[in-house]
């Protein structure tokens, strides 16, 4: 092993230190009970919960990836940021708050928590961990496979492969084990302050490196790999249905699982009026730099010419080509705090979900705060190992598979969750068969069993195909009872819907069904509801 | 407590879905060649992704700090 390797690995190694500095410290501040372990007892104010938002979002891929992905395809990547997660700022007030209020009253800490309470179906409990399992569970392996890569590429294959992915894991069970969310939190701030830094650090001194400037630099771009700089970009990727399929996957980023648990962990309101501003502020002025590197530095420093892997590892590149050594070190500590900071809320989800809606609902619904803590503790362990494996094993082609997969997976929990506070209508059938309807949409064109019309992608055509038959099923089905509306309306709401539950009643019952025949019965109830909510 | 809705709610939800779909579908308008005048800005980021993201900051900021007053709605499900 070189020096300037053995400085890199001392200078990853101190920052790991510091990060599981943190974790020993959330841990010295814990209180006993699984609230503590799963939501921080509640107590995230606005800097700590922003970063753990915004830090959950942004990961191992905005760090290789997103730059790639622009050189490859061009700036219609940028959508996912803005207008997409520049409108999670504005979700957040509208949903999160809501979300939050029921949370702390009710006891929530986990999608299942709130969603079964609201649709009370066991199928449903069952999708939804599903959804927090499956969907979750190799996104934390791609965040290994990131850090394993990351430290590969630095060391230029004198540090393998795994020793990066078995160095995440270790660093990520030893904060999270032993601090929970609040590690996860406050992790988050020190990880996302070194990744902004070390990003727009990398851009500005490579700015400055190219003779000219930004113009002379993006006019080299636009010589060398035309395209980049516009929509559909050079490969005609970014249509409108993909860039809407960005757009939409950012704006709704509340639903994926681990953002989703977030929300239940903020002290109080003024987190969420802090949250309108700061989350898209942040969002589109961050991603400015990691587009330009791959639309214009990539391509004016190392050409047009690069193939997709080769533009995934271009920022490493860039690094070691034209910075100090200790510089492109300090790049690789900002992809372990990207990837750390993502995997940690993920592995927190699933150890969540699987004490809560599983154990708790499901298997034994007596299990003391204590136990579902040390349960959590241990599952943490399980996940982590887990998706350890999974990177271990690292299929070809999984992070495309992964971001296929995982994004439209996500989005099924939108339509009950907006549905849960807008709309009283809404009942646990709906919500059961809306999310089959969209797992199975996703399942056929991953599959490639089924293309659909207009170009649609897989997130756009599974979130229409959820919503119409939540809708319809919704309608056809009984309304929910008036505790639950009161529980996700307020009082107010009560009345009119029992007068929408006697209007369906009067509709369906059995002289009614008599007159106008079985389905036509239902039909008519639905045109009667319609009426009613006119 | 529960409020009625106003001409600052339909200019919200006119102007936050506007700029959402402006940054989605406006791109489409302009070619990928940017022009010494832009300084050689991509057109997309500058006419349409940046002003989307700036104008969502913007209107959100207004709307529940201005206009309805640190209210976000929803408060009422906290209380018996």
């Amino acid at each position: 092993m070189t020096g300037s390797v053995a400085l890199a690995i001392t200078i990853l190694l101190l920052y790991c230190g510091a990060i599981i500095l943190i974790g020993v410290w959330a841990y010295k501040k814990r209180l006993p009970g699984a609230e503590d372990y799963f939501v921080a007892s509640r107590t995230f104010g606005s800097l700590v919960m922003f970063c753990a938002v915004m830090y959950t979002i942004w990961s191992a891929f905005t760090f290789y990836g997103w730059a790639g992905d622009c050189y490859t395809h061009g700036i219609g990547l940028y959508p996912i940021a803005s207008p997409g997660v520049v409108m999670h700022g504005i979700v957040l007030a509208v949903l999160g708050y809501r979300m939050w209020v029921v949370g702390k009253k009710y006891g929530y800490m986990t999608p299942g928590d709130l969603l079964y309470d609201r649709y009370p179906s066991k199928v449903y409990l069952v999708l939804i961990f599903i959804i927090c399992f499956v969907f979750v569970l190799p996104y934390i392996g791609v965040q290994l496979i990131g850090a394993g890569i990351g430290l590969q590429a630095l060391t230029q294959g004198q540090v393998s492969y795994l020793f990066g992915a078995t160095l995440g894991a270790v660093v990520l069970f030893c904060y999270l084990f032993v601090g929970g969310q609040r590690a996860s939190g406050w992790t988050n701030v020190f990880q996302g302050i070194t990744f902004n830094i070390v990003l727009w650090a990398l851009f500005f001194a490579l700015l400055a490196k190219f003779p000219g400037g930004l113009t002379a630099m993006t006019a080299k771009a636009l010589e060398v790999r035309p395209g980049t700089l516009g929509v559909p970009g050079p490969t005609g990727y970014y249509n409108w249905s993909m860039t809407l399929h960005q757009a939409l996957s950012g704006a709704l980023v509340i639903t994926w699982p681990h953002v989703f648990q977030k929300t239940f962990t903020a002290r109080d309101k003024k987190v969420f009026l802090f949250m309108v501003w700061a989350v898209p502020l942040l969002e589109f002025l961050f991603y400015i730099a990691p587009t330009l590197l791959g639309t214009s530095v990539v391509p004016a420093f190392l050409g047009g010419q690069l193939t997709k892997q080769a533009a995934d590892e271009a920022v490493q590149r860039l690094a070691l080509q034209y910075m100090p050594y200790w510089f492109a070190a300090l790049i690789v500590c900002g992809v372990f705090g990207a990837m750390l900071s993502t995997a940690d809320g993920q592995a927190m989800i699933i150890s969540a979900s699987f004490t809560r809606d599983l154990y708790l609902r499901l298997i034994n619904p007596r299990a003391s705060e204590r136990l579902q803590e040390i349960l959590g503790r241990a599952l943490v362990s399980v996940g982590i190992f887990f998706s350890f494996l999974f990177a271990w094993w690292r299929p070809a082609g999984i992070v495309e598979m992964v971001a296929q997969f995982a994004y439209p997976g996500y989005v099924q929990f939108a339509p009950p969750l907006i549905a849960a506070f807008f709309w009283k209508r809404a009942t646990k059938e709906g919500a059961v068969a809306g999310t089959i309807a969209g797992i199975l949409a996703i399942a056929v064109m991953v599959f490639k069993i089924y293309k659909p019309p207009f170009g649609m992608t897989s997130l756009v055509f599974s979130l229409l195909c959820n919503v119409v038959v939540f809708v319809v099923v919704s309608l056809l089905t009984p309304p929910p009872s008036a505790e639950i509306v009161r529980k996700f309306y307020g009082k107010s709401a009560v009345f009119a819907s029992t007068a929408t539950s006697a209007v369906y009643t009067a509709s369906v019952q059995p002289e009614a069904r008599e007159r106008r025949g079985g389905l036509p019965a239902r039909l008519a109830s639905l045109i009667a509801l319609l009426h009613v909510r006119a | 407590m529960k409020r009625g809705y106003g001409w600052g709610d339909a200019v919200f939800a006119v102007v936050a879905l506007g700029a959402f779909l402006w940054g989605v579908f406006g791109p489409f308008l302009w070619g990928p060649t940017p022009n010494p005048v832009m300084g050689y800005w991509p057109p997309g980021l500058l006419f349409c992704y940046l002003p989307a993201g700036f104008i969502v900051t913007a209107i959100g900021y207004w709307y529940f700090h201005v206009y309805r007053k640190g209210e976000l709605g929803g408060e009422e499900l906290g209380k018996d």
